[in-house]
C-alpha cells in the first residue's frame, strides 16, 4: 500500500515537471524581455529570469491552474528582483543630464544625437537606449509599473495583482512614474512621436 | 472638472482605466483646455514611446538551460509537504469544505431555533419545577468580609416565602 502511493506520488511528481518545463518553454522569453526591462543589461535579465522560474518550480503546487502563469510568474519576478536590489549595494542613480567627473575633469554624459545616424534602425536602437536608461533611472516601484503596463499591456488589476498592491497605487506609481520619465527624455521629445 | 482633478487623472485617461462617465468628463475639459490637452499628448507620447521598445530576445538556449537547472533543485520534504497541503486545499477543499461548513452551521441553527428559543425552554422547565430545584439553581456570590463569615443558626438560610407567590428570601442574619 506505502509502495503503491510513492508511486501515485511519483507519478504526480513526473506530471508537474513535465508541465513545467513545458511553461519554461513557452514563457521564457517574455519573461526575459521583462526582466531585462526591470535589470537593464543581458548578464542580470538572465539570472534574474533563470531565479524567477526556479522559485516557481519550488512552489508549483500553490500555483492555481485557473489563473494565466505569466501573471503568477511576474508576480514572483518582481519580488525577486526587489529582493536583488535590497541584497545589493544600492546602485549608483544618475541623471542623464549630469555631468560625469573623470580624472580629466567633468565631462558631459551623452547619448549620440540621432540626427547623426542616418539609418531609422540605428535611430530606433538609440532611442531604445535613452528609453531604457530613463526607465532604470526610476524607482523600482514606479519602474516595474511602468513596465508591466506600457511593455507587458497588464491592467490596473492585475498590476495591483502581480505586484500585491491595490489599483489606487497603481494608477498612482504609473502617473508620478510617466511624468518622470517624460522629464527625463524632455530633450528628446520631438523624436518620440 | 478643475484642471488639478484632470491632470492627476490623465494617465489613467490615457490607458482607458476610468469609467465611462469620467473619460467624458475629462474629454469635454480636454477640449476646452489646451494645458491640459498639452499635459495628456506628452504623456501620450511617452507611453508610445515605452510601448513601441523592441522585444529584446534571450540567447537561444536559455529554457534548456532553466531546465537543466531544475535538475539541480532539490525541495525538502516539509516544503513538498506543505506546497501540496496548500495546493490541495487552495484547488479542491476549500470551496467544498467552505460550503458544506457553511450549510450544516445554517441546518444546525434553523433546526433548533436558534439560541433564543433554547433559552426560552429552560426557563419555561425551571418556572414549572419544584422550589427545591429552582433553589438549586441559585448561585450565591457572597462578598467575603476581611475577617471570615461564619453562620451558626438552626434556621435555615434560605426561607421560602409563600405570601407573595413562588418567592424567596433570606434569613435574618446577625454577624457575631
Amino acid at each position: 500500500m506505502v509502495e503503491f502511493a510513492d508511486t501515485v506520488v511519483e507519478v504526480a511528481r513526473h506530471e508537474d515537471r513535465r508541465e513545467f518545463d513545458g511553461l519554461v518553454e513557452r514563457y521564457h522569453k517574455q519573461a526575459y524581455n521583462i526582466a531585462y526591462r526591470m535589470a537593464g543589461n543581458h548578464a542580470d535579465a538572465e539570472d534574474l529570469t533563470q531565479e524567477a522560474f526556479i522559485r516557481a518550480f519550488r512552489f508549483f503546487g500553490q500555483y492555481r491552474r485557473e489563473l494565466p502563469f505569466d501573471s503568477w510568474l511576474y508576480k514572483i519576478m518582481s519580488n525577486v528582483f526587489i529582493d536583488r536590489l535590497r541584497r545589493r549595494p544600492k546602485a549608483k542613480i544618475r541623471s542623464l543630464d549630469q555631468p560625469v567627473v573623470t580624472a580629466e575633469g567633468e565631462v558631459q554624459f551623452d547619448v549620440a544625437d540621432p540626427s547623426e545616424g542616418p539609418e531609422d534602425i540605428v535611430l530606433s536602437m538609440e532611442m531604445d537606449g535613452r528609453i531604457q536608461a530613463a526607465l532604470e533611472n526610476l524607482p523600482e516601484a514606479f519602474r516595474i509599473t511602468v513596465i508591466y503596463a506600457d511593455i507587458e499591456g497588464l491592467s490596473y488589476e492585475e498590476i495591483a495583482e502581480v505586484t500585491n498592491t491595490n489599483i489606487g497605487t497603481v494608477r498612482s506609481r504609473l502617473h508620478r512614474g510617466r511624468r518622470l520619465l517624460r522629464d527625463k527624455l524632455k530633450k528628446y521629445e520631438d523624436q518620440l512621436l | 472638472m478643475n484642471c488639478r482633478h484632470v491632470v492627476n487623472s490623465i494617465s489613467a485617461y490615457v490607458d482607458g482605466e476610468l469609467t465611462g462617465a469620467e473619460m467624458l468628463a475629462i474629454r469635454r475639459h480636454l477640449g476646452e483646455c489646451p494645458e491640459c490637452m498639452e499635459e495628456c499628448e506628452s504623456l501620450r507620447r511617452t507611453k508610445r514611446a515605452v510601448v513601441r521598445l523592441r522585444t529584446v530576445s534571450p540567447r537561444a538556449d536559455l529554457a534548456a538551460c532553466i531546465v537543466r537547472k531544475l535538475d539541480q533543485v532539490s525541495i525538502p520534504p516539509y516544503q513538498r509537504a506543505l506546497t501540496q497541503a496548500y495546493g490541495f486545499v487552495g484547488r479542491k477543499l476549500s470551496p467544498v469544505a467552505a460550503a458544506l461548513a457553511v450549510s450544516g452551521i445554517a441546518i444546525a441553527v434553523l433546526s433548533s431555533g436558534g439560541q433564543d428559543r433554547i433559552l426560552t425552554q429552560k426557563a419555561e422547565i425551571m418556572a414549572s419545577a419544584p422550589l427545591s430545584l429552582q433553589l438549586q439553581s441559585v448561585s450565591f456570590v457572597p462578598q467575603v468580609p476581611d475577617s471570615p463569615l461564619m453562620y451558626s443558626s438552626s434556621k435555615p438560610l434560605v426561607v421560602a416565602d409563600h405570601s407573595g407567590g413562588d418567592s424567596f428570601r433570606l434569613a435574618d442574619l446577625s454577624v457575631r
